[in-house]
């Protein structure tokens, strides 16, 4: 559990954190949104305190993050940025290695868990373990980065935008990859993100940030049905809220299942984990009213109609 | 392919040739013999090559390793969040250790510590700095941003930045620096010989002072020889 309480931070005269209270459960996933300049990376980088806060305080697990050394502390705490910042003179061994070996594993110890976690992130041992970081792409160089993190078994997680400079597939890859690990590894994190679709298919909760101050935090589902206000409302999408919130529910989740399971499919379906604003999307375009699901083996599992759909975006009270 | 041979092809003339000169000179007493007028020894034989040479290469050794070490130190120092404010200071007085003809240094150095080695080791120490300096405090300015980020935020110490980090990736530039200051400080110690240091200077003196062509090649393609080939292994040894 992580606690900051009315963190405030100036910068000269500007005041870049404004009374910031936040609250994130273990093993959750918060995402910190907010226009460019509003005090996202101010607030991370105060958790691990890369930044000292001008006034108010911050815990993890009930323990001040100012009662240990700062470096055990930030050796304890993961933190990947947009920038990678990996060491461009070693290999992906040794920057995978570098808590590991400041926290003084056995060499053994480090060699498993360096293998382990190029596994986790689908990165062949063999193939990239002796590369080094410009021998490796975008993407791969950014997995590589929070392998780096997470190198140590942290319990916290900080990440700066971490996808920010990739092209949409990788980074969708990568959001998908960062929810695998975050259930496996059942570990917090705290993501800095501007972008609203990312922060609403990570984030467990969602922490909205304008000109220093937190304006709303909520999860995705109740941040789009009621954004409290005028910036919060402008961030969910106006118009397009209801289909921000068609996203974030499953086919499966509305389907009215059908008893001959098992037909084949015929040439217009849909799938399972698709999301409602995508099987809106095939419905409107194929002119149907309903279309049949199926599940991952190709087998029909169920039917939607579109007034099912349209019920889910509408406004609840 | 060949091209890669060819870079080497130059320096290892170089090597050869001057080998050859230092370990026997008289092989080439036919050439040097077309240079002296007047049946003037072709020669130099006042000392033995291998002795003046040694002298050479020793000052400017001693020279710029005392240049890298301070260098390197203020270099360090002012890239520092504690040493900043000194880095106007430091690079004027650098650009000044360079400005200052060495020639000045010896003249005002002399009636200090007198004649011999020390007042060309001061010179050179002087002249040397600016090079090494400017290249380190380059260097370290061009660690990206983001590695420096992620090194603190891993919880890395101030001094196992500088040493694991910073100083490993500005170390290309660094040790270019040196070769610079080197490579200026193999010529300019040749001037020490005004002031009876030991060296190449002696002999091109010797030729300058009796009018002996021959004796002024010897000393001038001998430091061209060597700077030559220290550039080049200085090269080979640097970190890419
Ligand atoms: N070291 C610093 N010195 C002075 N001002 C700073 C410093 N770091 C940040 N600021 C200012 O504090 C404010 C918040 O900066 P911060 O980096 O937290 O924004 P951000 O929300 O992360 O923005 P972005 O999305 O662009 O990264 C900005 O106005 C910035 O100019
Ligand atoms: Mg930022």
């Amino acid at each position: 559990m992580i606690e900051l309480q009315n963190l405030n931070k100036l910068f000269n005269q500007t005041h870049a954190v404004d009374d910031v209270s936040l609250l994130v459960n273990s093993g959750e996933f918060c995402m910190l949104i907010g226009s460019s300049g509003c005090g996202k990376s101010t607030t991370l980088r105060m958790i691990n305190r890369l930044i000292e806060p001008t006034s108010g305080s911050i815990s993890i697990n009930g323990e001040d993050v100012k009662s240990v050394p700062v470096e055990d502390l930030r050796r304890k705490i993961g933190y990947a940025i947009q920038g990678v910042g990996l060491f461009p003179h070693q290999d992906i061994f040794e920057n995978i290695a570098t808590v590991p070996k400041l926290l003084k594993w056995s060499k053994t110890e480090i060699e498993q868990r360096v293998e382990e976690l190029l596994t986790l992130f689908h990165l062949d041992y063999e193939t990239f373990a002796h590369k080094f970081p410009h021998q490796l792409s975008g993407g791969q160089q950014q997995r590589v980065g929070v392998a780096r993190a997470l190198a140590a078994r942290p319990e916290l997680l900080l990440m700066d935008e971490p996808f920010g400079a990739l092209d949409a597939i990788t980074r969708n890859y990568l959001q998908d990859e960062m929810l695998r690990i975050q259930k496996q590894l059942n570990i917090t994190i705290i993501m800095v993100t501007h972008d609203i679709e990312e922060a609403v298919k990570l984030g467990d909760k969602i922490a909205v940030m304008d000109k220093g101050k937190l304006l709303q935090v909520a999860s995705p589902i109740e941040l789009m049905r009621n954004p409290r206000d005028g910036f919060v409302r402008e961030l969910v999408g106006g118009d397009d809220r209801a289909l921000n919130l068609l996203s974030l529910v499953k086919v499966e989740d509305v389907m009215t299942p059908i008893a001959d399971i098992g037909k084949k499919p015929q040439s217009q379906h849909l799938s399972d984990k698709d999301n409602l604003r995508d099987a809106l999307s095939r419905l409107l375009w194929v002119g149907e009213s309903s279309l049949p699901v199926i599940n991952s083996e190709g087998k029909i599992i169920g039917n939607v109609a579109l007034v099912d759909i349209l019920a889910k975006g509408k406004k609840q009270k | 392919m060949i091209l890669r041979y060819l870079k080497f092809v130059f320096p290892l003339t170089a090597l050869i040739l001057l080998v050859l000169m230092i370990v026997d000179i008289e092989l080439f007493s036919g050439f040097f013999g077309y240079f002296s007028k007047n049946s003037a020894p072709a020669i130099y034989v006042r000392d033995h090559y291998a002795n003046i040479v040694g002298w050479h290469l020793f000052t400017v050794f001693i020279a710029s390793v005392g240049a890298t070490i301070v260098a390197v130190s203020v270099g360090v120092f002012v890239t520092r969040p504690a040493g900043e404010a000194f880095m106007p200071l430091a690079k004027m007085l650098a650009n000044l250790g360079q400005t200052f003809p060495p020639i000045a240094v010896l003249a005002l150095c002399v009636p200090l510590v007198g004649f011999g080695m020390e007042p060309i080791l001061v010179a050179l120490f002087l002249y040397g700095l600016l090079p090494i300096f400017e290249n380190t405090i380059t260097g370290l300015q061009q660690v990206p941003k983001p590695v420096l980020e992620a090194a603190r935020g891993m919880g890395l110490t101030q001094g196992q930045r500088l040493f694991n980090v910073e100083l490993p990736l500005a170390m290309p530039v660094i040790v270019a620096g040196i070769r610079v200051s080197v490579v200026i400080n193999i010529g300019t110690v040749a001037i020490g010989s005004t002031v009876a240091a030991k060296g190449l200077g002696e002999v091109i003196i010797a030729g300058l002072l009796t009018d002996n062509m021959a004796f002024v090649l010897q000393g001038g393609i001998m430091v061209a020889l060597l700077a030559i080939v220290i550039d080049k292994a200085i090269e080979i040894i640097s970190p890419s």
